[in-house]
């Protein structure tokens, strides 16, 4: 006959933590995906993107240049930036992650181009998506070398 | 009396060591091909001020080599082959778990939390605990007759069902007190999925989706009426584990509203979707409920 122990232990524990989550979220992942009590995010939430300014003045999103990055890398970059900017606000770690991209860029600069024209500066901005046209803020900017 | 009795059928119901073995064979194997193309290599090449402790890593963030996460990467999958065949199934069923946390973790740890691999860890960990392999598996039986009666078999299919359904429930539950039932107005679920639009698209695996994205954005009522069927379904996900008749509808809707997810909002749900098999004991009839 086997012990019940372990299978009431293993029910509680999962049950009991997936319940406690809700109030912790990030700490307790990976139950952290039972947002009962979570605030999810809301449409008007800001939202942080990074642009890339060429030489001439152009301004594209560097997250869509094709080739550059993988995609699971643009989310990383993305994600992270979000995080430190609107969360944290740490300037210095914000700066770091602008510095990484700078990296990619120098190393794969001519894919990285926009139009045959170089990147001249990167740029933080903080947009909403109602308006993803409307900068609320551009907290941090990197010239290119 | 009574209520002991009722708990005990409800937490340990009666299934076969088929039933669970079936079950572990089927989550294992589609969890292998899922996971055969993930990389972790280009965790090691990521910057470490990319790096955001969290969880179990707050107690130590191991930074390791390439060559260190490509061999992890492949033990992993093949745990995850060896707990498909129930070989040393004390041994690979654990592991699996243990280094799936860890790798999938890994991979989180990057600036927001990565969501989509939570219930699938959970149904791992909930897998290593129990007697998944007493049958169908190439490690032998282990006479399991005298278990089933106890719901040896039938705890771990009811956990994860318990934990999916509470997900759904959760997340419903969570629009309704946060945004009330505005939540599910044509004019939220638009912005929700602009959002998704903007924020996402890197995840994109056909173009059509990007279409998709903004031809339902372009709809009056389409929009409202998946977002209403959608929270709909999330608060009544927990009726599928007490109403046999509701099983079926709620279930395949919940999947048909994760695929839409997949296909409008641009996020993959593959790996929870696996936890969907722990019905098909219900669905097959393969349980020995008497």
């Amino acid at each position: 006959m086997p012990s019940r122990i372990v299978p009431i232990l293993v029910i509680s524990f999962m049950l009991g933590a997936s319940l406690v989550a809700t109030a912790f979220q990030r700490e307790l992942w990976p139950f952290s995906f039972y947002g009962m009590f979570a605030r999810p995010p809301r449409p008007e939430d800001p939202y942080v993107r990074v642009v890339a300014v060429s030489e001439r003045g152009e301004r594209f999103d560097p997250f869509w240049a094709p080739g550059l990055l993988a995609p699971a890398d643009r989310f990383l970059v993305l994600r992270s930036l979000t995080r430190t900017v609107l969360v944290e606000k740490d300037a210095a770690r914000a700066t770091a992650v602008l510095a990484w991209l700078r990296g990619l860029y120098l190393r794969n600069r001519e894919r990285g181009a926009y139009a045959g024209a170089k990147v001249s500066r990167l740029e933080v901005e903080v947009h909403t998506p109602f308006s993803p046209d409307r900068v609320v803020s551009r907290p941090y900017s990197l010239e290119m070398p | 009396m009574a209520l002991a009795q009722k708990a005990e059928q409800v937490f340990f119901p009666v299934y076969s060591a088929r039933a669970l073995g079936a079950c572990r064979i089927a989550f294992y194997s589609l969890a292998f091909a899922l996971f055969l193309p993930m990389e972790f290599t280009r965790m090691a090449e990521i910057d470490p001020s990319l790096w955001y402790p969290f969880s179990f890593f707050l107690f130590g963030a191991p930074q390791p080599s390439q060559a260190a996460l490509a061999a992890l990467g492949w033990a992993w999958k093949a745990l995850l082959l060896l707990s498909a065949a129930g070989l040393f199934p004390r041994f690979s069923l654990f592991t699996a778990a243990a280094l799936g946390t860890f790798l999938l973790g890994l991979r989180s740890g990057f600036g927001a939390v990565i969501h989509n691999h939570c219930m699938f860890l959970l149904a791992c960990w909930v897998l290593a605990f129990a007697r998944a392999a007493d049958a169908l598996s190439l490690g032998g039986s282990q006479s399991p007759a005298a278990n089933e009666a106890r719901g040896a078999y039938g705890w771990p299919i009811f956990l994860i069902r318990a934990l999916l359904t509470l997900s759904f429930f959760s997340a419903g539950l969570a629009k309704l007190a946060e945004s009330g039932i505005g939540w599910a107005s044509a004019a939220n679920f638009t912005a929700t999925l602009a959002y998704a639009d903007e924020t996402y698209r890197g995840a994109v695996a056909f173009p059509w989706q990007v279409q998709l994205n903004h031809w339902l954005r372009s709809q009056s009522y389409l929009p409202a009426l998946f977002a209403f069927g959608s929270l709909a379904l999330e608060l009544a996900a927990p009726l599928a584990l007490v109403f046999r008749r509701l099983r079926a509808p709620i279930l395949l809707g919940l999947l048909a509203m994760q695929l839409g997810i997949w296909a409008a909002l641009y996020l993959n749900w593959m790996p929870m979707v696996l936890c969907y098999v722990f019905w098909l004991p219900s669905i097959c009839r393969t349980d020995t409920r008497s």
